[in-house]
């Protein structure tokens, strides 16, 4: 904001704007620092443990899905409380930043109608604080699996499947946070559709025991490719070809995308928030 | 360093449909050279196009025709308290409300013992926001919003509030904060205000200027 002009009308000069926006988020990285933290510790202040809720969650959740489901689903399988552990902290990352994206703009209307930050810094905010919670509920639960020695040596494509998790969460918050301030009934829509997406999305089932035959049904979904992209790499292996290049194509896609409509609809948003 | 400036060039603004509502012309041919020293204050009726103006000039809206020009470091206070957490303590919301205003941390670390000294909260710094009386709050936010002067300051009327006591303790704050920036532009409708800080009035009148002219200086800073 040292220096600034905006002028209306031309198409010519829609995609300027919009890079000129992601510079200015880029020049506030400490603020999208703080805000996301602010926004994790808002979650339970006033809570005598805070964030560890968070550490105590995924403890929790993965013994006691491991304990219930091992012998009926996991069967037969001695890794099965990693692939769960590991399964269970991707799907909460995907849900909670698809769920969370549907907000992005709109609960930040007030500093959206008020001040001329970037719109970008709204996206990369939640970007962060759930790259943080991820990373978090992962270290927890490679700690537990080196606690039972189960844990193995991660395998090198960790590290692009991480970044295709995070291009993936950038594109769909922008995508899905514009959608839904323009049109509402997007958040309901995805509600629905993310609680459907749990029961096709192997979390805590393996595709060949409950579909064998028709594994690549599951395969086909976009779910299961970034579960699987950042599970098998944990597990010591590397992802099927098929899963990085649902993801690759994916997020790519939805970058693009995320950056059109931002040129498209960045002078709009600020009358529908 | 360049001049601080502030230039608009045959401004329209239209909002675009919603609700059932047709479009609405909010501003329409505003041409507007603002140069260093300018304290303008600006009048019209309520729906005579102020806030949109303000909002054109901070870059919150952009214009359909015509084009907006800052050079300077700009602030608009157009909402008192703008990303606020009454969960969080007083300190940690200074840092949240003055990264808002657009203030790196390290400046913010430098005003916040300012801040907290002209608030007189004392111990009521560290606690949440929700243990505050609506005074209380209203002198963090505002000790905030006018920590840092800027170059350009936008300015939507929001003084006539509080006590008498905090008004005339803000004024004193808020005078000497508009003497250190180089342009500043009030929406306002007292004309108490426009006399003792402008020195150009601008009306509005459905979208439009209708008068520009300029005033003896007000006197500032008391």
């Amino acid at each position: 904001m040292d220096t600034g002009a905006s002028t209306g009308g031309s198409a010519t000069g829609l995609m300027a704007p919009a890079l000129a926006d992601l510079r200015a988020t880029w020049a506030r990285t400490w603020l999208v620092r703080a805000l996301g933290w602010s926004d994790i510790r808002r979650q339970f202040s006033g809570s005598f443990l805070g964030p560890l809720w968070h550490t105590l969650n995924i403890l929790i959740l993965t013994t006691a899905l491991a304990v219930l489901f091992g012998g009926a689903l996991g069967a037969g399988h001695p890794g099965y409380l990693p692939y769960v552990g590991i399964g269970l902290v991707m799907w909460q990352f995907i849900q909670r930043v698809m769920s969370e994206s549907c907000h992005v703009f709109v609960g930040a209307a007030e500093v959206l109608r008020n001040s001329p930050l970037p719109l970008s810094l709204q996206v990369f905010r939640l970007v962060w604080r759930n790259a943080l919670l991820m990373a978090h509920n992962l270290v927890v639960v490679l700690v537990l699996l080196m606690f039972l020695g189960q844990a193995a040596v991660p395998h090198w494509t960790i590290l692009p499947a991480a970044a295709l998790e995070l291009a993936m969460a950038t594109g769909t918050a922008m995508l899905l946070g514009l959608a839904a301030a323009r049109w509402r009934d997007v958040t309901q829509f995805v509600t629905n559709g993310m609680q459907l997406l749990f029961f096709v999305s192997p979390v805590f089932w393996y595709p060949r025991s409950l579909f064998p035959g028709r594994e690549w049904l599951i395969q086909a979904n976009p779910v299961a490719a970034f579960i699987e992209i950042m599970r098998a790499p944990l597990l010591g292996t590397a992802a099927s070809g098929s899963s990085w290049l649902i993801a690759l194509a994916l997020s790519l896609g939805a970058l693009i995308a995320a950056l059109w409509m931002l040129a498209i609809n960045r002078t709009r948003l600020v009358y529908w928030v | 360093m360049s001049a601080v400036s502030l230039t608009l060039e045959g401004v329209d603004l239209t909002f675009p449909p919603r609700a059932g509502l047709a479009a609405v012309e909010a501003l329409r041919g505003i041409d507007l050279a603002l140069r260093e020293g300018d304290r303008v204050g600006l009048v019209g009726a309520n729906g005579a196009g102020k806030s949109s103006l303000l909002r054109v000039m901070a870059g919150i809206y952009t214009p359909h025709r015509g084009r907006v020009i800052r050079s300077g470091r700009t602030v608009a206070l157009l909402s008192l308290g703008l990303g606020i957490d009454v969960q969080l303590s007083g300190r940690k919301n200074i840092a949240l409300l003055a990264m808002h205003l657009d203030i790196a941390p390290r400046t913010i670390r430098a005003l916040t013992d300012e801040i907290i000294e002209w608030t007189e909260l004392g111990r009521f710094i560290d606690a949440p926001l929700q243990t505050y009386s609506s005074g209380m709050l209203l002198r963090l936010m505002f000790a905030v919003s006018t920590a840092l002067p800027p170059d350009i300051l936008l300015l939507d009327e929001w003084l006539g509030i509080g006590d008498e006591q905090f008004q005339s303790k803000a004024y004193a704050r808020i005078g000497n904060f508009v003497d250190k920036t180089e342009i500043t532009v009030i929406a306002t409708h007292s004309p108490e205000i426009r006399a003792k800080w402008c020195n150009r009035i601008i009306g509005l009148d459905l979208g439009a200027v209708q008068s520009d002219c300029r005033v003896n200086t007000g006197e500032l800073g008391q």
